[in-house]
């Protein structure tokens, strides 16, 4: 990918990312503090958590076109920078305890969760591009 | 679209009228495809062939090679990537990433791939990537 694809790419992540992480932080304070309140510094830290999130798709970055398994590792470290980050984040703001294996484990996976969640739905839109595009093909060449 | 086709008396010079309200992308490429010639020009080891336009199903460079693919054959051409895109331009070829140029009518299918990619499975079952950044190209030529 090329700088102007990632920059688009990043843009557009911020807003999934964010829409996610809020209702994850929601679905954690609703299993683990269910009398919990999201104060603004809560929300500006999800934002700035999005931003860091979305820089990772730097790591994307390359001149040449990548092959199917540079890609796929990328996507690994892109995921482990992505699980990391997050546990981190989470811990030194306490939304998690660093004691609590059950709420390390139920965070990170609600992260994984945020990442399927992005990864289908671009692969939706991917979808239905490549059918729009089909659908075209055809018309245009099965006369 | 109404086509009328007239039988010239010889010595007469063969012409193309067309009559539009305007100037679409169908009948602008329709004038490059009468504008550009057929053949372009490719080596197989010290022979050198005329390669018909509508049997080439994609160019690629390699090492700063140009390569035409066409019916199981791979042939050289002197030329760049970007010479041979605007000998083709109008015709149904489109570059499709920064090292392909593809036949449109030679594509079977497109299928996603990872991370906004595109793959082009052409006719020979040969695989091409089309770059997210040419996909809007792509959608372009296809009037989407």
């Amino acid at each position: 990918m090329n700088l102007k694809e990632i920059f688009n790419r990043m843009f557009y992540s911020f807003f999934v990312i964010l829409s996610c992480s809020l209702i994850g932080s929601f679905i954690l304070q609703l299993i683990f503090k269910k009398d919990g309140v999201l104060y603004p510094y809560d929300i500006i830290a999800l934002i700035l958590l999005s931003i860091a999130t979305s820089l990772s798709y730097l790591f994307f970055y390359s001149k040449k076109e990548l092959s199917k398994i540079q890609m796929i590792v990328r996507y690994i470290i892109h995921l482990i920078y992505v699980s990391s980050l997050m546990s981190f984040t989470a811990i030194i703001m306490g939304w998690i305890s660093r004691k609590s294996i059950i709420q390390i484990i139920v965070f990170l996976v609600l992260v994984m969760l945020v990442c399927i969640a992005v990864i289908t739905i671009s692969n939706y839109q991917s979808k239905k591009t490549a059918d729009l595009i089909n659908k075209k093909l055809k018309e245009r060449y099965e006369k | 679209l109404k086509i009328i086709i007239e039988e010239l008396i010889e010595g007469d010079e063969e012409q193309v009228i067309i009559k539009c309200h305007q100037i679409t992308t169908e009948i602008q490429n329709l004038i490059s495809y009468f504008k550009t010639p057929d053949i372009l020009i490719g080596y197989y080891g010290k022979e050198i062939h005329r390669i018909n336009k509508i049997k080439i199903s994609y160019i690629e460079t390699v090492d700063n090679k140009s390569f035409i693919y066409c019916d199981g054959k791979i042939y050289e051409s002197k030329n760049k990537l970007y010479e041979l895109e605007e000998l083709l331009i109008g015709n149904n070829f489109l570059r499709v990433s920064k090292s392909v140029i593809v036949n449109l009518s030679k594509i079977k299918k497109i299928i996603p791939a990872l991370s906004g990619r595109f793959q082009a499975v052409l006719m020979n079952d040969l695989n091409v990537i089309i770059s997210r950044q040419y996909v809007n190209d792509l959608k372009k030529k296809l009037g989407i």
